[in-house]
C-alpha cells in the first residue's frame, strides 16, 4: 500500500513539475525573424536588418483605420554585434526576436568584398536558434534594401517566396544553394573555397523599351548579373550568378551561365534550358533542356609535383524548340546538337576554369578529389592546395546525349505560295 | 544481493545504451579532434581492446562459475585488496555517470532548455534515474529492451536521413593525423567501451557464463559498430576541421536534415533518441555503481543507499563550474585514463588467478 502510495505522490510531483519550464514562450511573444541582413553600420560597426512576419496578417490583415498591416515588417538597427543589436530591439519590440524560422542571411556585396563578413558570421553560427541550414546571399545593393523589396509579389506567402527561390536553383542552375554550412566549411576548408548566391533588385530598367528604332543587339540574358536582368514585373528581387570568396574576401562575380557551369564541374548542376545557335540556321535558336546525367568523373594524377585532373561531364538533353524545324530529331542529324552541347560547355568551362585558375580559387571542389591522394592530413595541410589550385591543369572532357525530342519526332516544313520553308 | 534473473536480450540492451550514450555528445568532437578523419575506424581499435579485456572477466567468471567479478575479486585478492578493488570500479562508475550526465544536461541546456538551471535538468533526471533504481535491475532490463527497438529505428532513421549531406571526400585523409596517433589514441580511449564491466557486477543475473560470454562480445560489436556510424556519419558531414568544433556534432547532423517543406527539423526524433538512450544507459551505470557500493560493505538492500548515491550523482554533475573545463580538461581526462579505473582491476585479478590460482583450483578439481 505505501509503495502505491509512493508511486502515486511521485507521479503527482512529476506531473505539477511538467506543467511547465523555464522555457516556455507563448507564440505572441516572439518575433519571428526570416531573413537577417547585414550591411556596414553609419553610427556603428554594422547595421543590421531583420524582416520579420508580422503574424497579423495570418488572420485579419485591417488596422482600425481600415488600412491594411504590412504582412512583413523590417527593423533596422546600427550596433556593435550582432546579439547587442538584437537585444536593443527585443526590448523596442516588447518581444523577443526569434530565429529559429529564419530562412536568410544577407550580405551586403562592400562587406563581402572587404572581407568583413568572417567578422560577425561567428557569432551568428555559434547562436542555437540559427539553423545551418539558412541560405547565405549576397545583395549586390545594401542588404537593408534587398530585405526591404524582399516580399512576394506574387500570392502572399513568404514562406512560399522563400522556399521557391531555393527551387528555382534546382530548375534553372542559375545561382548555386548555398546555406551557411557549405559558406562556413568552405571558409575555413583546406579542400576549396567559399562561394554565395548572388542577389539584387531589380528596378526593371534594363528591359529595352520600343522607341521605333532598329531593334536593339541581342542581349544574352545568362550573361548578365543580379538586378541587370532585362525584365518587368513580379517580384523585384533577381537571384542571378554567384560571388566568388578568396577566404571570406569577395574577389569575383560570376554570371548566369558561368553559374551552370559551375555546377556542372561542382557536379550539382540539376536541370536547366539552354538557347544555342541553330548549326545549320544560325540567325535561329535551338532550345535544349539539359540534365546532368550523374556526377563529373574526376580523375587526379601527378606530374612533375603538379596535378593534373580530368573532368568528365555527362549531360542528357530533351528537344524543347527548333526554330529552323530542321530535322535534327533523326538518328544522323541529332549528333549536330550533341556536338553544339558539347562543344559550347566545354568551351564554357575551359573558360571559367581558367579565370578562376588566375584569382587562384578552387570553387569546383576539386580538392575533394585531391586529397585522396594524401596519406594523412599533417601531408595534405603541407601541400596546401589552396595555395597551388593555380598551378593545375584541368583537363574536361563533355559528354552529351540528347534522349527525348520532346512531343514531337519530326519537324515539318512550313508550305507557303513559295514553297516548303 | 541477489537480483533476479533478467534475460540475454535485456542485458544486451542495457549494455549497449551505457556504452553508445555518450557518442551523442562531446566525445565524438574530441575523437575527430585528435586522430581527425580516422576517428571512425580508431574506435574499432578501443573496441578490440575492450573485447580482449573483457575476455578475461568472461574467463574469470567462467572459473568461478556462480560469482560476479566482485565475489571473484575478494576470491582471488582476498577480502581487502579485493575490496580496494571494487572500490575503484564503484569509484569510476560514479563518475562516469556524473560526467555523461554533465555533457547531457549542457546539450541539453544549449540546444534546447536555455532558460532552464542546469540543477533543474539533471534533477528531474536524477529523480528518472531514481524511480528506475528503486525497482531494480529487472526493471531497468525491461524498460532497455522495450526502448531499444524504437531507438535504434530512430537512430537508423536520422543517419539514413542526413546522409543527402554524406561527401565521400570526408574520409580522406584516410590516416587521419597518422596511423601512429590513431592507434595510441584508440588504445587510450579504450574506456570508452569500459561500462561492459557492467556485465561482471550483473553477472549473476544471467544463466551461465557462456550466456555473459556472448553478450559480452555481442555488446562491444554492436555498440563499436553503432559509435563508428556515428563518427563516419560527423565526418562524412562535416569536414575535420569543422568537426572539432561542433559541440554536439550528431544533434547539428539531425537539424541538417531537410527534404523540402515538408520534411525538415526533424531532429525532435533525435531528442528523443538522445533522452532515453542516455536515462537507460546512466542507470545501469549508476546501478552498477551502487552494487559495488553494497558489496563492499555487504548491504543486502540497496534501496536506501540510493538517495545518497543520487544526491552524490548530482553534486558530482554540477561540480565543475564551466563547460570549458569540463571539455577541457574533465571529459579528456577520463577518457584518457578511464582505463585504469576500469582495466587495471579485472587485469590484476586475472595476473593473480592466472599464476597463483588457476593450478590450485585445477588440483583441487582433480583431487
Amino acid at each position: 500500500m505505501l509503495k502505491k502510495i509512493s508511486i502515486i505522490f511521485i507521479l503527482f510531483i512529476l506531473t505539477a513539475l511538467s506543467t511547465s519550464c523555464f522555457d516556455d514562450h507563448e507564440v505572441d511573444d516572439l518575433a519571428f525573424v526570416t531573413t537577417i541582413g547585414i550591411d556596414k553600420g553609419v553610427a556603428d560597426i554594422w547595421r543590421f536588418s531583420f524582416q520579420i512576419t508580422n503574424m497579423k496578417s495570418g488572420g485579419k490583415s485591417k488596422e482600425s483605420g481600415g488600412k491594411e498591416a504590412p504582412k512583413h515588417v523590417t527593423l533596422t538597427i546600427d550596433a556593435p554585434a550582432f546579439f547587442m543589436a538584437t537585444n536593443v530591439l527585443d526590448a523596442t519590440i516588447a518581444r523577443a526576436l526569434n530565429f529559429t524560422h529564419t530562412k536568410y542571411l544577407i550580405i551586403s556585396r562592400e562587406i563581402a568584398e572587404e572581407g568583413k563578413f568572417a567578422d560577425v558570421m561567428g557569432p551568428i553560427i555559434r547562436f542555437r536558434e540559427i539553423r545551418r541550414t539558412v541560405t547565405v546571399l549576397v545583395s549586390d545593393c545594401s542588404a537593408e534594401e534587398f530585405i526591404d523589396n524582399f516580399e512576394p509579389r506574387i500570392g502572399i506567402s513568404m514562406a512560399r517566396l522563400q522556399e521557391g527561390f531555393l527551387l528555382a536553383s534546382d530548375q534553372t542552375g542559375f545561382f548555386p544553394e548555398i546555406k551557411l554550412s557549405d559558406y562556413y566549411s568552405s571558409l575555413k576548408s583546406t579542400y576549396r573555397q567559399p562561394i554565395a548566391i548572388m542577389g539584387g533588385v531589380n528596378d526593371f530598367s534594363h528591359l529595352p523599351q520600343k522607341d521605333g528604332q532598329e531593334s536593339a543587339p541581342q542581349m544574352y540574358i545568362g550573361e548578365k548579373y543580379a538586378g541587370q536582368l532585362p525584365r518587368k514585373g513580379g517580384n523585384n528581387i533577381d537571384f542571378f550568378g554567384t560571388a566568388v570568396f578568396d577566404g571570406d574576401k569577395m574577389v569575383h562575380q560570376l554570371d548566369g551561365y558561368e553559374t551552370r557551369v559551375m555546377l556542372m564541374l561542382r557536379g550539382e548542376f540539376k536541370n536547366g534550358v539552354f538557347a544555342y545557335p541553330d548549326p545549320l540556321r544560325p540567325d535561329l535558336d535551338v532550345a535544349i533542356d539539359l540534365r546532368q546525367h550523374s556526377k563529373p568523373k574526376i580523375k587526379v594524377v601527378f606530374e612533375k609535383g603538379k596535378s593534373v585532373i580530368y573532368v568528365k561531364i555527362k549531360l542528357d538533353g530533351n528537344i524543347l524548340a527548333i526554330q529552323s524545324r530542321i530535322n535534327y530529331e533523326k538518328t544522323d542529324m541529332i549528333g549536330y546538337l550533341e556536338a553544339l552541347v558539347k562543344t559550347t560547355i566545354k568551351q564554357q568551362a575551359d573558360a571559367l576554369i581558367g579565370k578562376t585558375k588566375a584569382l587562384n580559387v578552387d570553387i569546383f571542389d576539386f580538392g575533394h578529389h585531391v586529397v585522396k591522394s594524401f596519406r594523412t592530413i599533417q601531408e595534405w595541410e603541407e601541400y596546401n592546395w589552396i595555395e597551388r589550385f593555380k598551378d593545375a591543369k584541368v583537363i574536361v572532357e563533355v559528354e552529351a546525349t540528347i534522349r527525348r525530342t520532346g512531343t514531337m519526332i519530326k519537324s515539318s516544313p512550313v508550305i507557303t505560295e513559295e514553297g516548303k520553308r | 544481493m541477489e537480483e533476479g534473473k533478467i534475460g540475454n536480450i535485456e542485458m544486451l540492451c542495457i549494455i549497449v545504451n551505457a556504452i553508445v550514450c555518450k557518442a551523442f555528445f562531446t566525445s565524438i568532437t574530441a575523437v575527430i579532434q585528435r586522430v581527425g578523419t580516422a576517428g571512425w575506424y580508431m574506435t574499432l581499435i578501443s573496441a578490440a581492446l575492450a573485447l580482449a579485456v573483457f575476455s578475461l572477466v568472461s574467463v574469470l567468471i567462467k572459473a568461478y562459475p556462480g560469482k560476479n567479478i566482485l565475489e571473484i575479486f575478494d576470491e582471488v585478492l582476498g577480502i581487502k585488496l579485493g575490496r580496494l578493488h571494487t572500490f575503484i570500479i564503484c569509484l569510476i562508475l560514479l563518475l562516469a555517470s556524473s560526467i555523461t550526465l554533465r555533457e547531457f544536461a549542457d546539450a541539453t541546456k544549449v540546444y534546447l532548455l536555455h532558460e532552464t538551471p542546469p540543477g533543474f535538468i539533471v534533477g528531474l533526471f536524477i529523480i528518472a534515474i531514481i524511480f528506475v533504481s528503486f525497482l531494480g535491475l529487472e526493471s531497468i532490463g525491461r524498460a532497455a529492451k522495450l526502448f531499444s527497438y524504437p531507438l535504434i529505428l530512430a537512430f537508423i532513421i536520422v543517419i539514413v536521413l542526413s546522409s543527402q549531406r554524406f561527401q565521400a571526400f570526408g574520409i580522406y585523409p584516410l590516416f587521419g593525423y597518422g596511423i601512429d596517433t590513431t592507434l595510441k589514441n584508440g588504445i587510450v580511449r579504450s574506456s570508452a567501451y569500459g561500462e561492459v564491466i557492467l556485465l561482471g557486477i550483473f553477472a549473476k543475473a544471467l544463466n551461465n557464463s557462456k550466456d555473459l560470454k556472448g553478450i559480452g562480445y555481442k555488446s562491444l560489436i554492436i555498440s563499436s559498430a553503432l559509435v563508428s556510424t556515428v563518427l563516419l556519419s560527423v565526418i562524412l558531414s562535416f569536414p575535420y576541421f569543422i568537426a572539432g568544433e561542433l559541440m554536439d556534432p550528431l544533434y547539428i547532423i539531425a537539424s541538417l536534415i531537410d527534404y523540402g517543406r515538408f520534411l525538415q527539423r526533424i531532429e525532435v526524433v533525435f531528442i528523443f533518441t538522445w533522452n532515453l538512450s542516455t536515462l537507460i544507459g546512466l542507470t545501469a551505470v549508476f546501478y552498477g555503481s551502487i552494487s559495488c557500493y553494497a558489496h563492499i560493505f555487504n548491504i543486502k538492500d540497496k534501496r536506501p543507499i540510493i538517495i545518497s548515491f543520487a544526491i552524490t550523482l548530482y553534486i558530482l554533475t554540477l561540480i565543475v563550474p564551466t563547460t570549458s573545463i569540463m571539455i577541457d580538461y574533465v571529459v579528456p581526462n577520463f577518457r584518457q585514463l578511464g582505463w585504469i579505473g576500469f582495466y587495471l582491476p579485472i587485469l590484476t585479478a586475472w595476473l593473480i588467478w592466472f599464476f597463483f590460482k588457476r593450478r590450485k583450483q585445477a588440483d583441487a578439481k582433480e583431487n
